[in-house]
């Protein structure tokens, strides 16, 4: 086959010309494809080899790469869970030390109270004191239950004093105002029927002169119409004999008014003028809202009784409704 | 080889080298990941717990605080204690003192003087009353007939060991009227009770004025609250007193067994408890 094809060149060679002109070789491969085939298939098969190869070093980059990321994730873990420990334990130690002090601390508690409470009482009563103008003489002051209302009675020359007063208060002392220290103030005053010839002495007693806004039921107002809805209630007319009895005072709410001159004609020392009944609404309650404050051993049950006290149990919860149930019972504006 | 294409190749080396990729991520990468992932929670979950430093500094000054807050207390409640408390013989030291001996003779002092647990509403009675009188000159004058009542303790010494707190009175307060000079001479009065040494916490409620001066009255509500220093003795299991569990009483003939152990039956009309004639 070679000599073959070596006798095949020699035999075209003459054919050239003699010009010496120089054509570019074309090489022409006329060997079948087939012969070419087995190397292409390892070069192949080595592409792939090695694509798999890089992809097996890539993971294993990752994969250390990821390890590390992990390790250092495990330290911060580690740190951070070696500080919670710390802080449980100093947390555990806070709740002993609050433990060990909680009797203590609830002994105190209820001294600070109980003085906060009683020393709200002198400067309530004070701050009425301080607003009463010269020509009105207050004859009785009584707290709500709430400690939120002070009901009192006074007595004046005039209406008209009365009501300037009521204006100076209501001017100066209430409103919305956060910084005043009334929400609102009420006023009975005596009413101005107008009987008729003829008719009964007395009348119906009016509207029981309850002219006050606010909270409060109704009040009995004997020998009239009750009152209209107000803190107070209406007191009885001037000659209506008797009606509620007096301020409830801390027993009671509302329904005051009614004594035998509460609300009407008066006289004090040898000289006429006017009884009236009135409420003021405190802005803040009487210390803060707080409840009575009581010590019932700290928790522990109270004793049966007849046997050593034990005390009142949590904090006394208000009186209960009811005019008549205060200590001041007994009927305001009875000792003038 | 010889018979495998290039086509053939390919697709083995793409599949080979996509299920290596999947078993190696599968195998190596997934898990550390989510190891990491579950890492990093943990981590964020102790942080969020207190785990970081400054936490940790700012819950260690807590506890500086709190201490300090303690012994504040403490010595707040020290001085509040001599002030308002009577001295009571329920301490660690006296505690060996038998039930029977504070029950009659050395449960508290007042004044300096040792009285028994049973004295107390007396001596109280009295005390308070004493206080009120003591302000005549101030102004005040308790209202006719006002008294302090104060019902008595149990007959049982047993019953000591109840004694976690004495309020007295026992079942309500006491209405006090008192009859003042002047509105300054009530307020004054009032303002004394935060100064009542000795006598228990005073706590006044519902107060109301009433009148004119000089016969302005007062009234309100007094309670006070005596809080033992410390936990009242455990009941002795030898004696028993008043209604407490007593022996049976003698013969059914009508005459009681030994007076000492109680409970039993008395001659007819005479009084076993309390004063003789």
């Amino acid at each position: 086959m070679r000599g073959k094809v070596g006798s095949f060149a020699a035999d075209l060679t003459p054919s050239i010309p003699a010009t010496r002109e120089t054509t570019p070789m074309l090489r022409i491969n006329l060997l079948p494809p087939y012969i070419y085939d087995k190397q292409k298939k390892v070069k192949l098969a080595v592409f792939w080899a090695a694509l798999v190869a890089a992809a097996l070093g890539i993971f294993l980059v990752w994969f250390v790469q990821l390890n590390k990321q992990l390790d250092d994730q495990k330290k911060l873990e580690a740190t951070a869970v070696e500080y919670r420990t710390k802080f449980e334990g100093v947390e555990s130690k806070i709740n002993e030390e609050k433990k060990r002090r909680a009797d203590i601390e609830a002994r105190q508690t209820f001294i600070t109270n109980a003085q906060k409470y009683n020393d709200s009482w002198p400067a309530a009563f004070e701050t009425m004191r301080d607003v009463t103008v010269d020509n009105i003489l207050l004859k009785s002051m009584a707290f709500t239950t709430d400690r939120k209302t002070v009901n009192f009675t006074g007595f004046a020359k005039n209406e008209e004093d009365i009501v300037k007063w009521w204006m100076y208060l209501r001017n100066n002392y209430a409103g919305p105002d956060a910084a005043l220290p009334f929400e609102n103030v009420s006023f009975s005053l005596p009413a101005h029927p107008y009987p008729p010839k003829g008719s009964a002495n007395g009348g119906a007693g009016g509207f029981g002169g309850g002219f006050s806004g606010g909270s409060g039921g109704p009040g009995p107002a004997a020998g009239g119409m009750a009152g209209f809805p107000g803190s107070g209630g209406g007191g009885g007319g001037p000659s209506s004999g008797g009606g509620g009895g007096g301020f409830g005072g801390p027993g009671g709410k509302g329904g005051g008014g009614g004594g035998k001159d509460a609300v009407g004609p008066g006289m004090i020392e040898g000289r006429p003028g006017i009884n009236f009944s009135a409420a003021v609404t405190l802005k803040k309650p009487l210390a803060e809202g707080m409840l009575t404050p009581a010590w019932n051993g700290g928790g522990a049950p109270a004793a049966a009784p007849g046997g050593f006290g034990g005390g009142f149990s949590g904090s006394r919860p208000p009186g209960g409704p009811g005019g008549a149930s205060g200590p001041s019972s007994a009927g305001s504006g009875t000792k003038d | 080889m010889s018979k495998l294409t290039a086509l053939h190749i390919n697709i083995i080396g793409i599949v080979t080298a996509l299920i290596l990729s999947l078993i190696l991520f599968f195998a190596l990468i997934k898990p550390k990941n989510e190891d990491i992932g579950t890492s990093l929670a943990a981590t964020t979950a102790a942080e969020t717990a207190g785990g970081t430093p400054d936490k940790v500094k700012a819950h260690e000054q807590d506890l500086a605080k709190s201490k300090k807050f303690t012994s504040v207390t403490n010595a707040a409640w020290a001085i509040n204690q001599r002030l308002y408390m009577p001295r009571m013989a329920f301490s660690a030291q006296e505690k060996s003192n038998s039930l029977l001996k504070l029950y009659a003779f050395t449960g508290l002092y007042s004044d300096g003087k040792p009285y028994g647990i049973r004295d107390l509403p007396t001596v109280w009675g009295v005390k308070v009353k004493k206080w009120y009188d003591a302000h005549y000159r101030e102004g005040i004058t308790r209202d006719f007939g006002q008294d302090f009542p104060i019902d008595s303790f149990s007959t049982d010494p047993n019953d000591i060991s109840k004694l976690q707190s004495i309020t007295f009175p026992q079942a309500k307060p006491w209405h006090v009227t008192v009859i003042a000079k002047t509105f300054d001479a009530a307020m004054l009065h009032l303002r004394r009770f935060n100064s009542m040494r000795g006598f228990g916490m005073p706590v006044v409620d519902g107060v109301a004025l009433d009148g004119q001066s000089p016969n302005l009255s007062l009234s309100y509500d007094m309670a006070l609250y005596i809080i033992p220093p410390a936990a009242p003795p455990a009941p002795d299991p030898v004696i028993s007193g008043g209604g407490g569990s007593a022996a049976p009483g003698g013969p059914p003939t009508g005459f009681g067994g030994p007076a000492s152990f109680g409970g039993g039956g008395g001659k007819s009309g005479k009084a076993m408890v309390g004063p003789g004639g």
